[in-house]
């Protein structure tokens, strides 16, 4: 599928939003400042020209599409990077790491290359290296759960 | 000077700076760390030295990060800092072209080109340079920054809308949180964390590293080819190599310089600019983005040559020239030392100390990079379910150890997503982190521009300085465009 003309429009869009919520900001500074409305107004202009831009002109050959195998690959490995946030969040840097290290050696290795007491040696090395780098040597706060 | 060099190559002095050297290197390498984070968090272990000795130390881990940068960039296309983006464009398709050491050579190569030099200029010219940065204002500041920005966009791969928008979207990004002058928060959704900006790291990892790992697992990637290591001899860079990209080299070491050396711009800027250059002069452009050289030689000269530039200001002026030179600053008022006009005069045993550490760094770091560079593509070799998840690991924590708060855990996701996104419809990344980076500084020289004057935006206009840059600007903007139709018409009449 061909994008830069959907791209040009969703610019176009978010260019002309930006605008008209920059221009309700009303601070009075400098008689002379014209105070923090005008970056964002600026930037958002260039967004529409560019936008407009893109819709008028020739659009480039669409790039190969991924397969169904590959999308579903990508999402699991981003599923895995957002089950480490929450659980970093949750239960702080030791379990999350230990537990996220092990699922992401587990799926980016594949059933041909797994062997899960590497796996588990690997996850372990990983979370008390972090911690030696990060606590001990750089004397830095890792993150502590709000559960425990 | 000689008594400051007498006393930095005392043992323990010189232990100090080999082991600081070191420690730069290793954190400039890791995805998520950088010898100016190194400068932070060991600044106040600073406090009990002697002033020499801790301003060397914070000195040779700065050095040492800034070079150390280029392995991650080149071996796994994850820059250390914004001073080593650029080198990701050309560095990484080296390494999946199995050129990974040659990549490095050239890298390293540059690198102590870039600093060895600039300090020498730096040592030597600062009080005057500093006199000349004097008198540009903030009409000359916006442009500068504007052209660069023109400039990257311009030759961004893509169309030159896809370019500008990229940057328009880095600008727009720019803006949220307090806004300068007035401290008005702007695009904050009330949501404090985002009061302060966005986090660059966090837009940094996610943007390369994380986005760069779901891709790989997309792809079915499991490993990097094998690097070529039979061969290799020196720096693994040919005499042909070094002669063919002279101009190049020397061109991105001005660069670098000049652009170190304007208070508030810093290498971030000046590797982006120099490469862009490097690939309009260039009679092979084509190749730029796919694996030459000549991109890691203009990167990390230009990036290493704003050390020395922005030691200048520092020193000379009191000013810091990027936000490591601010922290050195601080280390130097920790120790009771004011930086500015009378410091040449009050302490000139720190001057010294200060130029002499960089030089003595940059040495160490080109012997201990020219051992290394052999065993850092062992890297390579780690099949990517063993090496992923480390990185991962070091981006979170990277994250939260920069800012202290768990927000930006969601930063750094929804930048890897933004990332993906921006690769499916094409918009080039190097315009749009150009553009994040400089927005601040746009908009404070933009308002304080119309600010000074009763004659609104017209000085941007009329400023000799200010107007060559803004026509170089919109000449590069338009060239893309008015160039080939231009060559057609030459071609039919």
């Amino acid at each position: 599928m061909n994008t830069e003309r959907p791209l040009g429009v969703a610019l176009v869009a978010l260019g002309v939003t930006g605008i008209a919520v920059a221009s309700q900001i009303s601070v009075r500074t400098f008689n002379a400042d014209p105070g923090p409305k005008l970056f964002p107004i600026f930037a958002c202009t260039i967004l529409v020209i560019c936008g407009l831009g893109m819709i008028l002109s020739k659009p480039a050959e669409p790039g190969p599409p991924l397969d169904r195998a590959g999308l579903l690959r990508g999402v699991v490995m981003a599923g895995l990077l957002g089950y480490y946030a929450l659980a970093l969040w949750l239960v702080g840097f030791h379990i999350a790491s230990f537990t996220a290290v092990l699922a992401m050696w587990a799926v980016i290795a594949g059933p041909a290359r797994r062997v899960w007491w590497q796996g588990l040696v690997y996850a372990a090395a990983v979370t008390v290296g972090v911690h030696l780098l990060f606590a001990t040597t750089l004397n830095a706060f890792l993150p502590r759960g709000i559960l425990f | 000077m000689l008594n400051t060099l007498l006393t930095l190559m005392e043992p323990l002095t010189f232990l100090v700076i080999l082991l600081a050297t070191v420690l730069g290197i290793i954190l400039g390498a890791i995805p998520g760390l950088s010898g100016g984070l190194g400068v932070a968090l060991l600044l106040p272990v600073t406090f009990g030295m002697e002033p020499q000795v801790g301003i060397a130390m914070l000195v040779s881990i700065w050095i040492g990060g800034g070079s150390g940068g280029l392995i991650g960039s080149i071996l796994l296309g994850i820059p250390g800092s914004p001073s080593s983006i650029a080198t990701t464009f050309d560095g990484y398709p080296m390494t999946r072209n199995g050129e990974a050491v040659k990549a490095l050579g050239a890298g390293i190569v540059a690198s102590f080109l870039g600093t060895a030099f600039s300090i020498l200029i730096a040592m030597f010219l600062s009080p005057l340079m500093a006199r000349l940065a004097l008198q540009l204002g903030p009409w000359e500041y916006f442009s500068l920054g504007f052209c660069a920005i023109a400039l990257v966009s311009a030759l961004a791969r893509g169309s030159v809308f896809l370019g500008m928008s990229s940057a328009a979207l880095g600008l727009l990004l720019s803006t949220v949180g307090f806004a300068p002058i007035d401290g008005y928060a702007r695009f904050t959704f009330g949501l404090i964390n985002l009061a302060g900006g966005i986090d660059l790291i966090a837009l940094m990892l996610g943007l390369f590293a994380l986005k760069q790992i779901v891709q790989d697992q997309a792809r079915g990637q499991q490993q990097v080819p094998k690097v070529d290591m039979s061969d290799i001899r020196g720096f693994g860079v040919s005499l042909r190599e070094y002669l063919d990209n002279a101009w190049n080299i020397i061109r991105s070491f001005l660069i670098g310089l000049w652009i170190g050396f304007l208070p508030g711009m810093g290498s971030g800027l000046a590797n982006m600019v120099a490469y862009a250059q490097a690939k309009s002069g260039s009679r092979h452009p084509e190749k730029f983005g796919k694996g030459t050289v000549d991109g890691v030689f203009a990167s990390e000269t230009s990036n290493n040559a704003a050390v020395g530039g922005s030691l200048i200001p520092m020193v000379a002026l009191g000013i810091p020239g990027d936000g490591t030179t601010a922290i050195l600053l601080g280390g130097l008022m920790i120790h009771g030392i004011q930086a500015g006009p009378l410091l040449f005069a009050n302490n000139p045993e720190i001057v010294w100390a200060l130029f002499l550490t960089a030089l003595i760094a940059a040495v160490l770091t080109l012997g201990l990079q020219f051992f290394g560079m052999r065993l850092f593509p062992a890297i390579l070799k780690i099949p990517y379910h063993f090496l992923y998840p480390v990185i991962v690991v070091l981006g979170f924590i990277g994250v939260f150890v920069s800012s202290s708060t768990a927000f930006n855990y969601v930063l750094l996701l929804a930048f890897a997503a933004f990332g993906l996104l921006m690769d499916k419809v094409r918009l080039p990344v190097g315009p749009f982190i150009l553009a994040f980076i400089l927005g601040p500084m746009l908009e404070l020289n933009l308002r304080r521009g119309i600010t000074y004057t009763d004659e609104g935006v017209w000085p941007f206009f009329t400023r000799p300085i200010s107007a060559l840059l803004l026509a170089v600007a919109l000449f590069s903007i338009l060239w893309p465009w008015v160039g080939p139709r231009l060559k057609a018409r030459r071609a039919a009449g």
